[in-house]
């Protein structure tokens, strides 16, 4: 250990130790997951820098180019655009959107849990019962059905998915509250007079955190998976908007003679879908150490 | 949600996606006169009822097991005999007389006669569906003899005779099997699912939403059907449909081929790809009733922003032409209501950022979704906003009901009941019109078009139906787009191909062989 590395409380060490050991302990496949989605952030916020022309306007080298030609790492698509920056901005699109819905899901799924975790007696009966109707719906109907009646657009299905999503967390950040409630330091800070807010804050919710963290990285894939998979059906953005289900929806009929067209965002939402799934894997390996 | 079961699902779909295209059976073996010829439709006929019948898919059915009084020549629109070998039509135009064939006969044995006809014709009066429009101008029947079937209209209908040669015309159906399934409805129940026509075909199956079976009639009174059988059945993917074209499973794809492949299936040793005449038509109907398309300069603007003839082209490659007239290309002389969009010198502001809703429905060649999002990429390069939206073609009627709240403008591709102008004006753009989804209204262009259809003199009425359309081009209230050729994807060893401008997605499949 060289002299200038700053001096470490055996705390601090420790803990890193820890996080290290657990990322050797990984599997590859997880590994490469976490690197993977790493990226997959990085592209989803530099998509404007990276993307070599706009995703919505046409490109000199007009339509069905293949992959490679005209400069164009994907080629161009019917309409004579850039694949490539259709798939970067698409990337873009599906990850914000699926960690817009996961916000949402642990923010009001979090604060009905807390509260419900918490106050217990009939709030308690109430809101997990509210949360059960919710649950009790068919998850995929509820969602196609909001966005048919407030109409194809981002906005409506994020908001048509966040409703279908945040009994989840409701259920598992309660559940946690309940189990943290019972344990020995809650005792003791009550006892000691802590409040109800402060009680809350600093010793419940900390302990429902990995749980969540766990849930919400699992989440991700599955969520990639569902916006495409309604993209794909017309229930996303409407046209030009570069999304990867609708594109590859609207690239089918092309799939015999020009399949990059398709491909390319199919196969685009298979790796986020696949990266999101083993860093879920990854993270929740590493968390279960504490 | 089963989260968990998120991999192995994604990894399995993939699993059946390949093994989906790599699967293919052999083809079944052929013989050189006779065998079985593969269709295939991408939906449901719904049924084979031929006086309710009102749909595109479904005529190869229609058109092979029932016959009407007429029929059009192939590749021409020129009215030929049918069951009728020669008519006469007085001079006052009201009064039909046709000598029917005599020795025909029903799938069922029934000898066919004018009272056989005439029970045709009185059953689609009563059973009152759309395509009712053809006899409810009739005042009265006779069947002086068994070859002799006279018709009395109540005023001159030009079209008449096209009328009894559409595939959606006036058909021969037993009158024996009206009788023995009559049931409340006309028999309309059993003819939903079965027929007993003349046609040189018989419905040997149908199961809905599975195939349908049509075997050769024996008994048929013309040249007999050179196969034996036709299975058509229902495989709702253009490119399952493709796949198995390709592995020979299918003889043939009869429409909907997609437009950007039809260059890689040219090349493809085992394929013919024939294009027909036809009078399909792709049309862009604004929205006169409603801000701000209701201002006829912005409508002129939208119309010259499109640049329609580079869109055509770009789109369909050589498959169609810019439309030159209101109507389709061989139903009227295009200089009597011609139509051309200069693409005018369009900047950015010319659409003053008026905010468009544009409606088109999505179909397999993937051509509409091609040209709509082609025409929002021009529209808002002139500075229009618009708002692009796959719907399904029953929302698309009801439009009308509500015009305030239809969109700006709505994209379809049409074809005409029959080959006369009145059989085209009246639908699209007659302020009743069937197809008029947004509502066009020109009481000018309305009583030019009756004026037309009661003048017996065929130049008077074609002026008058020029006359009808140039309104409706002055007014730009409806943007003819292109005249697109009806494309079919066939085996090379089909032969005996016969096409007729009117019947679009049909071949006469009684004329087709298997080499």
């Amino acid at each position: 250990m060289a002299a200038s590395e700053p001096v470490l409380s055996p705390v601090e060490l420790t803990r890193r130790r820890r996080a290290w050991a657990g990322w050797v302990r990984l599997g590859r496949l997880e590994r490469g997951g976490l690197v993977v989605l790493a990226l997959t952030t990085a592209v989803a916020l530099l998509a404007p820098l990276l993307a070599p022309n706009p995703p919505t306007t046409a490109v000199p080298a007009g339509s069905f180019a293949a992959p490679g030609t005209h400069g164009l790492l994907f080629g161009s698509d019917d309409l004579a655009r850039d694949l490539f920056s259709r798939v970067l901005y698409g990337i873009r699109a599906s990850w914000l959107s699926a960690l817009a819905v996961i916000a949402s899901g642990v923010l009001i799924g979090g604060l009905i849990g807390t509260i419900a975790g918490i106050a217990g007696g009939w709030i308690d009966t109430a809101l997990m019962r509210f949360t059960d109707l919710f649950l009790a719906l068919p998850a995929a109907v509820l969602v196609i059905a909001v966005v048919a009646a407030l109409g194809p657009s981002l906005p409506h299905t994020l908001v048509a998915v966040g409703i279908v999503w945040w009994p989840w967390y409701a259920r598992i950040v309660r559940g946690e509250v309940r189990a943290q409630a019972v344990r020995s330091h809650v005792d003791a800070a009550r006892l000691a007079g802590v409040g109800r807010t402060r009680l809350a804050l600093r010793h419940l919710l900390p302990g429902a955190f990995p749980a969540v963290l766990v849930t919400a990285s699992l989440d991700v894939g599955s969520l990639v998976l569902i916006l495409a998979g309604l993209s794909f059906i017309g229930l996303g953005s409407p046209p030009p908007a570069p999304e990867l289900g609708a594109m590859a929806a609207r690239g089918m009929p092309y799939l015999l003679g020009h399949p990059w067209i398709p491909l390319a965002p199919a196969i685009a939402v298979f790796l986020l879908a696949v990266a999101a799934n083993l860093a879920g894997d990854g993270l929740r390996d590493l968390l279960e150490d504490h | 949600m089963p989260r968990r079961l998120l991999l192995p699902v994604t990894l399995l779909a993939v699993a059946v996606l390949l093994g989906s295209a790599c699967t293919s059976s052999p083809p079944p073996p052929q013989g050189g006169q006779g065998g079985t010829l593969q269709l295939a439709y991408l939906a449901d006929m719904a049924q084979a009822d031929p006086d309710v019948f009102y749909d595109i898919e479904g005529n190869t059915v229609i058109l092979s097991v029932y016959e009407g009084l007429l029929k059009y020549k192939p590749d021409s629109t020129e009215v030929i005999p049918s069951l009728a070998e020669k008519w006469e039509v007085s001079p006052d135009g009201l009064t039909y007389t046709f000598h029917l064939r005599s020795g025909v006969k029903f799938h069922d044995g029934t000898p066919f006669d004018a009272q056989a006809m005439k029970t045709s014709f009185q059953r689609r009066l009563d059973v009152g569906a759309a395509p009712a429009y053809m006899v409810q101008p009739i005042a009265s029947m006779q069947t002086p003899d068994a070859t002799t079937f006279v018709v009395r209209l109540k005023h001159p209908v030009a079209p008449f005779l096209h009328y009894m040669a559409s595939s959606w015309g006036p058909k021969a159906i037993s009158p024996k099997a009206l009788a023995d399934h009559a049931g409340k409805d006309h028999a309309q129940t059993w003819l939903k699912e079965h027929a007993d026509g003349t046609g040189p075909f018989q419905l040997t199956a149908f199961e809905r939403g599975q195939r349908y079976e049509l075997t050769r009639f024996d008994g048929y009174w013309g040249q007999k059907a050179h196969v034996d059988k036709v299975e058509i059945r229902i495989i709702p993917d253009i490119g399952t449909q493709r796949l198995q074209l390709q592995s020979g499973d299918l003889d043939a794809i009869l429409h909907s081929f997609p437009q950007a492949e039809l260059e890689s299936a040219k090349s493809n040793p085992d394929l013919q790809v024939r294009d027909f005449s036809s009078f399909l038509n792709n049309i862009l109907y604004l929205n006169t009733n409603k801000k701000p398309l209701s201002d006829p300069a912005l409508r002129k603007t939208l119309a010259g922003a499109l640049d329609r003839d580079s869109l055509v082209k770009e789109v369909y490659g050589p498959y169609a032409t810019p439309s030159s007239s209101t109507y389709p290309s061989g139903l009227l002389d295009p200089a009597l209501a011609p139509v051309a969009y200069p693409p005018s010198e369009t900047t950015a502001a010319a659409g003053g950022g008026s905010k468009l809703t544009f409606a088109y429905t999505a179909d397999d060649s993937g051509v509409h979704r091609r040209l709509a999002e082609l025409v929002q990429q021009r529209l808002d390069a002139a500075g229009f906003s618009v708002a692009i939206k796959e719907v399904q073609l029953p929302q698309v009627f009801e439009y009308v009901n509500d015009l305030q709240a239809a969109p700006d403008m709505v994209m379809q591709t049409n074809t005409p009941d029959g080959a006369h102008p009145d059989m085209w004006a009246r639908i699209e753009w007659y302020s009743t019109g069937g197809l008029n989804y947004l509502g066009y209204k020109s009481p000018q262009a309305d009583k030019l078009l009756d004026q037309a259809l009661e003048t017996t003199d065929q130049a008077t009425s074609d002026r008058l139906y020029g006359g009808a359309g140039k309104i409706v081009a002055r007014d730009t209230a409806i943007i003819f787009v292109a005249d697109p050729r009806d494309v079919m994807v066939l085996r090379k060893n089909l032969t005996g191909v016969a096409h007729v401008p009117n019947y679009p997605w049909a071949l006469d499949l009684a004329a087709l062989q298997k080499g």
